[in-house]
């Protein structure tokens, strides 16, 4: 299913995420993942590839519907392929990226309940 | 000793041509062929600019840029969507080994933007570099500013508003809920101002850039080399408006 969310973390700029993911049982895995919005990463070409990197990602769903779970790992990944890319992210970071996603994983089970 | 730099006055031009002239100074100075370079122009037509990662059609409304005759480009640098109208735009390309780009990305913003600074100081307009990436007046916004490391080099693009109209900017500017869109504007005209609007009197294009320049070679100790884009840039330049910033597969690719 595809998933949509938006948001303004404090310290961030405006961040969107659109995201195609499958969820199975306790398990969600992201498939694509598209990170949107007016923040800055440089060098920009290298965030790209932490996006494609992300696709593919499994995480563990808790057992009550909230995404807290999901967010930590999902946050965790973020940073360290940010690192490992060498991008200087401003505007945005791996738990604004999480706390988006999460509540847009939320909204998606509360819709699909 | 001042650092010497190639000044550049290059008027208005279209949106696709000004992004491929920064793109190809970039490339001429990054090869050792030209000076670090300040460059000062403006938008005809009037243009919205969306950020590298923005996308086009959660931000931008396209027929109604049609509609009032505005183009759309999307940049090299990240950042928002900008309404390119009655403004003076700087562009300011260094290789990264210079001593005025720091590493730190935002020491050089800190850096570049105190040209900015010290050009509105010359004009009376008392102003501070706000990060991450603003210049503010009074508590306003007057200048927004990008930067982007390539190729061995730092470059950065900011707007200077001379002068500003928020409500056509809001008919061509799409906002994230259309149901705030009245708390929105009423928002971005509390928090941004021009030039003109500080002054009390109309601030042209000229007048601006002369006191940027000034700004710039105090803050920034510069020994400002006024010329013009070499044969080169200009060909790059066109050829780069053309094949890339005005395709639509660029403009359209988030």
């Amino acid at each position: 299913m595809t998933i949509r969310g938006i948001g303004k973390p404090e310290g961030c700029k405006l961040i969107r995420i659109e995201a195609e993911v499958d969820i199975s049982g306790r398990r969600l895995l992201i498939r694509s993942i598209v990170i949107r919005g007016d923040f800055f990463a440089i060098p920009e070409e290298a965030f790209e590839r932490i996006e494609a990197a992300l696709a593919g990602l499994s995480l563990d769903l808790p057992d009550s519907p909230t995404a807290a779970a999901p967010v930590k790992a999902l946050a965790l990944a973020f940073d360290t392929l940010a690192a490992s890319e060498g991008v200087d992210l401003f505007g945005i970071s791996g738990s604004a990226v999480a706390e988006i996603f999460g509540r847009a994983i939320d909204a998606a089970c509360v819709q699909n309940a | 000793m001042p650092h010497a730099f190639r000044m550049l006055d290059t008027g208005a031009g279209r949106a696709s041509f000004n992004m491929g002239l920064d793109e190809a100074m970039l490339e001429s100075v990054s090869s050792g062929v030209e000076l670090p370079t300040l460059r000062f122009y403006s938008w005809e037509p009037a243009a919205i600019s969306i950020g590298y990662f923005q996308g086009l059609y959660e931000e931008v409304d396209i027929d109604a840029c049609r509609a009032h005759g505005v183009d759309i480009v999307r940049r090299i640098t990240g950042g928002g969507a900008v309404f390119h109208q009655a403004e003076i735009t700087y562009s300011i390309i260094i290789p990264e080994s210079h001593p005025l780009a720091p590493g730190s990305i935002m020491a050089s913003y800190g850096i570049i933007c105190s040209g900015v600074v010290a050009g509105l100081g010359i004009l009376g307009i008392e102003s501070v570099f706000a990060p991450i990436n603003d210049i503010v007046s009074g508590g306003r916004k007057v200048s927004g500013n990008a930067q982007t490391r390539k190729q061995g080099c730092l470059l950065q693009h900011g707007t200077i508003l001379l002068g500003l109209d928020v409500d056509l900017m809001f008919d061509l500017l799409k906002v994230p809920q259309e149901k705030a869109r009245g708390k929105l504007i009423a928002d971005v005209k509390s928090r941004v101002t021009s030039l003109s609007d500080i002054l009390g009197r109309n601030l042209g294009y000229g007048e601006a850039g002369h006191a940027l320049a000034g700004g710039y070679a105090l803050a920034l100790d510069l020994d400002l080399r006024p010329g013009k884009p070499s044969a080169d840039e200009l060909t790059r330049a066109t050829r780069i408006a053309y094949e890339k910033f005005s395709d639509p597969e660029w403009t359209s690719r988030r």
